[in-house]
């Protein structure tokens, strides 16, 4: 349906429509422009690296395209498949095969992981679904290194960091995305978790699936080898290259990056020192003989 | 067994609506009074007579609205019920509402005051385990009651602080009709639920069962309390009741209880419930209020014994132009005595919440430990909820916290999980169910957390 105009869009390099696409993306918090035109086309098969500067918006950028309602599109196309994404609702989005793993998951006090999972499994696949759903979240279960006791626990209350970002990537292995966007899910982890975070995400790689990598550290890009590699900066995305930029920023920092940028006569917006990573504050069949073998008494 | 032949018929005195001490004493000589109950009664009336009527200046009722009341129009009693074959047998308007679905200990089904249907597993009996009406027991078992019944929730009981009631328990102290008694001998324990179930089948009657707890030292009850009440006529005034429990949980015993007031829509009443707890004795308490037009609700915990410990929780679900006012009490009478108390609220509508609880520390309660949140959560903003947490400490050597929120569907929550792929109105609902969740998860019987559970979903309706 929405094919026909699609096909006038530049197009993925072999020749296919982009799974994920993004164009001259500008975004607004609170009336205020944080991410100033950008393009991104990410397909199936495709693993793509962000990486930026504290604050430069990179999770402004995923938040947007999961739909959240305070940051504002003001310019720009996204589309998932050929679909307009800025007209669908998160749980659209989310039903069509987009995920986000959180930066800073939300917790939520009395929904439990397990029930909760299980109606997301059911919203994006059906019925059908729940028939293999113990068995598969088992198995998820089993490569995350996750106790089956999460199931009882209430959504990410009172987990640790790594605890949380290992309930976002189980949560994306039984939701299965087409595109999966994983908000520095390497941050804030022990060696330990950080491979077994790592090995969950690597386990599902494949050609039906594409990820958009935001990190800060080449440590993740070392086990997640990225096809692309995108800079971030000040709301722009200012380089682009295959897995060796990632190398290169590893080594040198983004001031050869920003200066390449000056070189063209480009401005490159660099936020305040400190002044970036964003933590959003959390808010705080009837039986009627109750005897059954039992004597009684009137009484 | 007894032996007594009761009339079920009604004595032209109570035939009449309104209240008065011929009818007081009308109906203790229908029900049976012992020669020591008719002094209590009497002093009811007494209490009844004295005690100014609650209004918009009095202490504690500032938030009460009891516009519902129209006593001149409720007739004091009515007759009593046919005694059932079987629970089944029972009018399908009550076994309709009343989730059977899990084993019991015993079960006794009071219908307007009169025991409509009971039975108490043999096991229980013969372990000693009393469990039958309140006015059999005030007959055959003075030996227990007499030390208790009207002790802890007096015929008089004048308002004051720490607890503002008085009032209508005393019109119940003047007109108790019905009611249950339990009694667990020392170290015995009783794990299947023992379920009293009252009910209001005659709108123009009122409803004024009393009960008596005892679980005695070293024991273990799960006791189970269920209000129902029918609608009343169009353009009749609401169904009006007030209920009393008194519980007394002895040194070292244990009490889990659920209280269930789901009173039809056109119900106005109080309820007082008042536990008092020996020395390292347990109260696990859930409280659900969904009930009622207009409903007072008073819970207190008298933390009596040194090292006793109480868990107070409560949850009410308001639609429509329902109102719940509620009164807690954590009252610490010992060194290290632990209360901690959580109640929470959703309010659909025009509903309004009133809710005041008090920590009240005693001289000499010193290495206690006092806490107490209230958390609402209005959805719609023509709802209204109104709270205060309160502390009053006479030790220092205590610790003590309180705390309310009340506030709409954090809409980060909604969000979150809205991007699993929940739409809105699912995902709303999730929220609002996970918000009782740490109250439900709290319910003794397992059966029954899934009954309120469904009880809550019902309320949240298509959001
Ligand atoms: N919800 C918000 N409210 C107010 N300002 C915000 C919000 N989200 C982001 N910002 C601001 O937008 C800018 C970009 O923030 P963003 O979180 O997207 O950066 P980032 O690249 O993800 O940084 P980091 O690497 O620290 O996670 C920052 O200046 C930040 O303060
Ligand atoms: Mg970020």
């Amino acid at each position: 349906m929405a094919a026909a105009e699609t096909l006038e869009r530049p197009v993925g390099t072999d020749g296919r429509v982009p799974t994920l696409q993004i164009e001259g993306l500008h975004v607004a918090i609170d009336g205020h422009e944080i991410i100033h035109g950008i393009d991104l086309a990410v397909n199936k098969g495709e693993v793509h690296a962000i990486l930026g500067p504290n604050g430069s918006g990179k999770s402004t950028l995923a938040y947007a395209l999961m739909g959240n309602p305070r940051y504002e599109i003001t310019e720009g196309t996204v589309t998932f498949n050929g679909e307009d994404v800025l007209e669908m609702e998160p749980d659209e989005r989310a039903r069509a095969g987009l995920f986000l793993c959180f930066q800073y998951p939300t917790s939520i006090p009395g929904v439990q992981m397990g029930n909760f999972l299980r109606l997301a499994v059911k919203a994006r696949f059906g019925d059908k679904a729940v028939k293999t759903f113990r068995r598969e979240l088992q198995e998820k279960l089993r490569l995350l290194k996750m106790d089956q006791s999460y199931m009882q626990r209430y959504l990410n209350e009172g987990f640790s960091g790594g605890e949380k970002k290992k309930a976002e990537i189980l949560q994306m292995a039984m939701l299965k995305p087409e595109i999966a966007i994983m908000d520095e899910t390497d941050s804030g982890l022990d060696v330990d978790a950080f491979k077994v975070v790592a090995d969950g995400v690597n386990a599902m790689r494949g050609a039906d699936r594409g990820f958009v990598v935001i990190t800060h550290y080449n440590r993740m890009l070392e086990y997640i080898k990225p096809d692309f590699v995108h800079v971030l900066i000040g709301g722009k995305i200012v380089k682009e290259d295959g897995p060796e930029l990632a190398v290169q920023v590893d080594q040198h920092g983004y001031g050869p990056i920003i200066e390449e940028v000056r070189a063209r006569g480009e401005e490159v917006e660099l936020p305040e020192e400190g002044g970036a990573t964003y933590a959003r504050e959390e808010p705080a069949a009837r039986h009627h003989d109750p005897f059954r073998s039992h004597g009684r008494t009137a009484i | 067994m007894t032996t007594l032949v009761r009339t079920t018929e009604l004595p032209a005195t109570l035939l009449e609506a309104g209240f008065s001490e011929a009818a007081s004493r009308a109906l203790g000589e229908w029900r049976d009074d012992p020669d020591w109950v008719r002094a209590l009664r009497a002093h009811g009336w007494e209490a009844w007579e004295d005690i100014p009527m609650p209004g918009k200046t009095t202490e504690g009722w500032r938030r009460s609205d009891l516009r519902f009341l129209a006593l001149d129009r409720v007739r004091p009693a009515t007759a009593l019920p046919e005694r059932a074959a079987g629970f089944d047998a029972l009018p399908r308007a009550l076994t309709e509402q009343v989730d059977m679905s899990f084993a019991a200990g015993g079960v006794l089904v009071q219908r307007d005051g009169g025991t409509a249907y009971g039975e108490i597993v043999d096991d229980l009996r013969e372990q000693g385990v009393i469990f039958t009406d309140l006015h059999t027991a005030l007959r055959e078992h003075r030996d227990l009651l007499e030390a208790h019944f009207m002790q802890l929730v007096p015929a008089r009981w004048q308002p004051g602080p720490p607890s503002n009631a008085g009032k209508f328990e005393a019109l119940n102290a003047a007109f108790f009709n019905g009611g249950s008694f339990v009694y667990v001998p020392p170290n015995t324990t009783v794990t299947l639920p023992v379920r009293s179930i009252f009910w209001a089948s005659d709108p123009a009657a009122g409803f004024f069962p009393r009960s008596v707890v005892i679980v005695d030292r070293g024991a273990r009850l799960v006791y189970l309390d269920e209000y129902r009440s029918v609608e009343a006529p169009e353009g009749a005034p609401a169904v009006f009741g007030s209920g009393v429990v008194e519980l007394y949980i002895k040194d070292g015993a244990r009490l889990d209880y659920v209280t269930t007031q789901e009173w039809s829509p056109s119900t106005g009443g109080f309820l007082t419930q008042r536990v008092t707890l020996g020395r390292d004795a347990y109260v696990n308490w859930v409280v659900v209020a969904l009930g009622g037009l207009c409903s007072r609700l008073t819970a207190d915990v008298l933390l009596q014994g040194k090292g006793t410990k109480a868990d107070l929780l409560g949850l009410a679900f308001g639609e429509r132009t329902q109102v719940f006012d509620i009164h807690t009490l954590q009252d610490h009478l010992s060194p290290y005595t632990d209360s901690d108390q959580l109640f929470k609220t959703a309010l659909r509508d025009r509903a309004r919440l009133a809710y005041e609880g008090l920590i009240y520390i005693r001289p000499g309660s010193y290495g206690s430990n006092g806490y107490q949140a209230n958390k609402n959560l209005l959805l719609d903003d023509t709802a209204k909820a109104d709270s205060i947490p309160m502390l009053q400490i006479h030790d220092n050597d205590v610790r003590c916290t309180h705390s309310s929120a009340t506030g709409p569907v954090d809409e980060h929550h909604v969000h979150y999980l809205m991007t699993r792929g929940l739409p809105r109105p699912q995902a709303e609902r999730m929220v609002i169910q996970g918000h009782f969740e740490p109250v439900i998860g709290r319910i003794a019987v397992e059966e029954l957390k899934d009954t309120i559970r469904d009880a809550v979903d019902r309320r949240i309706g298509d959001r």
